[in-house]
């Protein structure tokens, strides 16, 4: 009975290992999305509306990466509020430390120049951010059901070896 | 005769050769190599103790 119950807990900690794996490269693919489409948003708000940067962000938001940053813009400045909201939600977006670091470019420029060089910058930096996410997509594909069943398959043969 | 034993090393078996084709199809062709020869080396573990006993009977029947 004992023998069971650990096999079944070590077959379902693995297979939840794996598709956690595969879950977290899914919701990688959606925030660099969700993002590449936020800089989008702000890249018109600040050329067309030419609204404070603080509402610009939380005009611009798609999965509250942006709205935390604004929210505490006004006491910390533009690039320690990018950079802890970056901090923050970093783990909850499931990216990688190479993203964030493409992200963090960002607070370094903008709200400091005309709102022509800040378009440029944004430009560059969706371009990125959109081969990331292109990159982040391709490995899905390939890894996603690899770690799924592989997780399952892992913990199959963790119990065959012990039982 | 311990079948189970039989089962065990089929089990392993047929997990690592699914895990061998997955991680081909991902491109992972070292990785792969590198779980065929775990498999091979658990199924060792198993099989040696096996193997003593084998010659520990041989030995005694022969009287060495």
């Amino acid at each position: 009975m004992v023998k069971i119950l650990g096999a079944v807990m070590t077959g379902a900690a693995c297979g939840c290992f794996g598709f956690k794996l595969s879950l977290s490269m899914k919701t990688r693919v959606k925030s660099l999305a969700d993002i590449a489409a936020s800089l989008e948003m702000l890249e018109s708000e600040i050329s067309f509306s030419v609204n404070k940067l603080k509402k610009a962000f939380a005009r611009a938001d798609r999965n509250g990466l942006f709205t935390s940053a604004a929210d505490n813009m006004e006491e910390n400045g533009i690039d320690r509020a990018w950079t802890e909201a970056v901090d923050k939600n970093k783990s909850r977006l499931c990216l990688t430390s190479a993203d964030s670091d493409i992200l963090l470019m960002l607070g370094k420029n903008i709200g400091r120049t005309d709102a022509e060089d800040q378009i440029k910058n944004i430009k560059y930096i969706k371009a990125m951010v959109k081969e990331r996410e292109k990159q982040a997509q391709s490995d899905y594909d390939r890894f996603g059901k690899l770690y799924r069943s592989g997780g399952v398959l892992i913990g199959l043969m963790i119990i065959i070896i012990l039982i | 005769m311990n079948v189970d034993l039989i089962f065990q090393i089929a089990g392993v078996g047929i997990i690592v050769a699914v895990l061998n084709q997955l991680l081909t199809r991902a491109g992972r062709e070292e990785q792969a190599l590198l779980t065929t020869i775990a498999g091979l080396v658990v199924v060792l573990f198993i099989v040696t103790q096996q193997i003593g006993e084998l010659f520990d009977t041989v030995k005694s029947i022969f009287n060495l």
